[in-house]
């Protein structure tokens, strides 16, 4: 019998041995992973490793499989609940082999279980398994992370006296303070029908090519999002710059000035703007 | 051996998502809540968001407690300064009766499993724990508890039982215990010893608090799920505690298959009984198993 394992190597082994895409019983039986390009992570397994399991009552492979299920099911429910409309595309099988090809090139490296999709919407822009028959899926990707994102967003300090320091200065000049839950986004299809869409059952049209403004953002602790126009997506992402008004409107030709006050008012009024910036210092221009 | 303490806050619940809206109404019996440290501290580097919002709102009328999955205590990587600084703004921010996580490791080599993995009881662990903990709780300038998980593998190596294991890591780290008497007795039939055994063998003066839950039943083994009530081997388990250590602070977990609300507050309400009955027994009758 070889010498007992010290502890780094026992967890790097075990780290392995649970987290093997093929299972349990494949990686124990083969040393070195049929994956060539993954071999930097999968490395050599010390088979040896397995003799230092006790096996009463149960094997070790059974015993060890508790925790290679658990490791998969437990980010799989976690990601089918952050991404509910990429799963019922996909539907559920083809989504578990997303998230199982997706935890290859992306293992967890965060402490919380709630980052981990944070890569999926970088990584499905290149998975050609899905993008060939569901080119629009990329989008919906990022829309469901950036709906998290908003739920998990800042509580900033809310002015409560916004609409009064607005009505006393000059609107047109001022810096509004965004909330940090406001997400803006640009999509390549319209994906208003499918987010629109509450009933489980129906199934998920193709949507339509065209790009498409989305705001999403947290308001009387809910998350929201809207479709936004041209122009009120273009003034918001220049507020968003820390720009006034003034400075938004430049290369914007024909918006009609009450269309601008009722925009700003119901962004007031919602908490999409919710104090205002400090003044820049012209030496800072 | 130090004596330490924590205070006996009663029977509480886990916070969870689905019952904010009851929690904000008043319950008669339960007092505090614990929550999952990790779910309050948002997403990359944003804070808590919604679920802050909604603790700190909690806070105001209960007493909260922050538990943890994520400090990875036994990993053989550099302990997450990242992390702890997180949880160290969580306890300013809630001010927490204590902080509590496991005493197992969740990932190696930067990587996260997200589950809490067994540690072998070897001398080269205690030494390495013990040093760990010591760090953890000098930076958060306070004394944690950690919890006895769950487990499906042991290994041949291990120079102590659990139990003496986990009587080691607490006085030599200088820290408390939470007890899980469900994660006892699915061990005790995973890896086949006696749970009284167990129980009796602990230091009385380091238990903070105990945990209580439900398991199901995977081939031969018994695996911690937390997804139904607690059956009744853990209630006498329980029983027997509440005998040994006198009144502790006990929460019933439930995470899958969350239950309304009602329900859970009858499993409460089933625990605060126990520990009555069992800690006004006649002071003759606890002494038999002091």
């Amino acid at each position: 019998m070889k010498p007992a394992p010290n502890l780094r190597d026992l967890q790097l082994w075990l780290r392995w041995i649970i987290t093997d895409p093929r299972g349990v019983s494949r990686a124990l039986g083969d040393s070195y992973p049929s994956i060539k390009d993954l071999k930097s992570r999968f490395t050599e397994p010390l088979l040896s490793q397995l003799q230092w399991i006790e096996t009463k009552k149960v094997g070790d492979v059974e015993r060890l499989d508790v925790y290679a299920e658990g490791y998969f099911s437990r980010i799989l429910e976690s990601l089918e609940q952050d991404f509910p409309r990429t799963k019922k595309i996909l539907g559920k099988e083809r989504f578990a082999k997303l998230i199982q090809d997706y935890l290859k090139s992306y293992p967890s490296q965060f402490t919380s279980i709630a980052d981990v999709g944070s890569r999926l919407t970088e990584y499905i822009a290149e998975y050609e398994e899905v993008t060939e028959n569901f080119p629009w899926l990329p989008d919906v990707v990022q829309f469901e992370w950036n709906w998290i994102e908003t739920f998990y967003a800042k509580e900033p300090h809310q002015d409560l006296d916004l609409k009064i320091k607005i009505s006393n200065g000059k609107p047109r000049d001022i810096r509004f303070q965004v909330h940090p839950s406001v997400k803006l986004l640009q999509t390549e299809w319209n994906l208003t029908k499918i987010f629109s869409e509450a009933s489980p059952e129906k199934k998920i049209e193709r949507p339509e090519q065209i790009q498409t403004g989305f705001i999403i953002y947290r308001w009387n602790d809910q998350v929201i999002w809207e479709e936004l126009e041209n122009s009120s997506y273009d003034i918001l992402k220049k507020t968003m710059q820390g720009l006034t008004l003034n400075e938004s409107l430049l290369n914007i030709k024909g918006v009609d000035p009450q269309f601008i006050s009722d925009l700003f008012k119901r962004w007031v009024e919602r908490g999409i703007l919710c104090g205002l910036l400090e003044e820049r210092n012209e030496d800072d221009l | 051996m130090k004596d330490i303490y924590f205070p006996n806050l009663g029977v509480g619940l886990g916070l969870r998502t689905q019952h904010y809206s009851s929690v904000a109404q008043s319950s008669p019996f339960i007092k505090w809540f614990e929550v999952l440290s990790e779910n309050y501290m948002g997403i990359n580097g944003s804070g808590g968001g919604r679920p802050l919002k909604v603790l700190e709102s909690v806070r105001k009328n209960y007493e909260v407690v922050l538990h943890g999955v994520s400090l990875s205590i036994g990993s053989t990587d550099e302990l997450n300064f990242d992390y702890l600084n997180k949880l160290k703004k969580l306890s300013q921010d809630i001010q927490p009766r204590w902080i509590s996580d496991h005493l197992c490791w969740t990932g190696v080599n930067s990587e996260n499993l997200h589950d809490l993995l067994p540690l072998p009881a070897t001398q080269e662990t205690l030494e390495h724990l013990t040093t760990r903990i010591q760090r953890v709780q000098d930076f958060l300038g306070r004394r944690i508890l950690l919890e006895n998980v769950s487990s499906y593998i042991t290994f041949k190596h291990s120079e102590m039982t659990e139990w003496e294991f986990l009587g080691e890591v607490s006085e030599g780290a200088d820290c408390g215990l939470l007890l899980d008497v469900n994660n006892i007795y699915v061990n005790s039939v995973n890896h086949e010893f006696d749970p009284h055994t167990y129980l009796k063998s602990l230091p009385k003066n380091r238990i903070g608090q105990i945990h209580l839950a439900g398991h199901s039943r995977q081939g031969e083994l018994l695996v911690d799920t937390h997804d139904g009530p607690v059956c009744d081997e853990v209630w006498d388990l329980l029983r027997l505690s509440a005998k040994l250590f006198g009144p502790v602070s006990t929460m019933v977990e439930w995470d899958a298959k969350i239950p309304d609300y009602r329900q859970l507050e009858a499993e409460a309400l089933k625990a605060v009984q126990i520990i009555k009955e069992e800690t006004e027994l006649p002071r003759e009758a606890r002494a038999q198993f002091a």
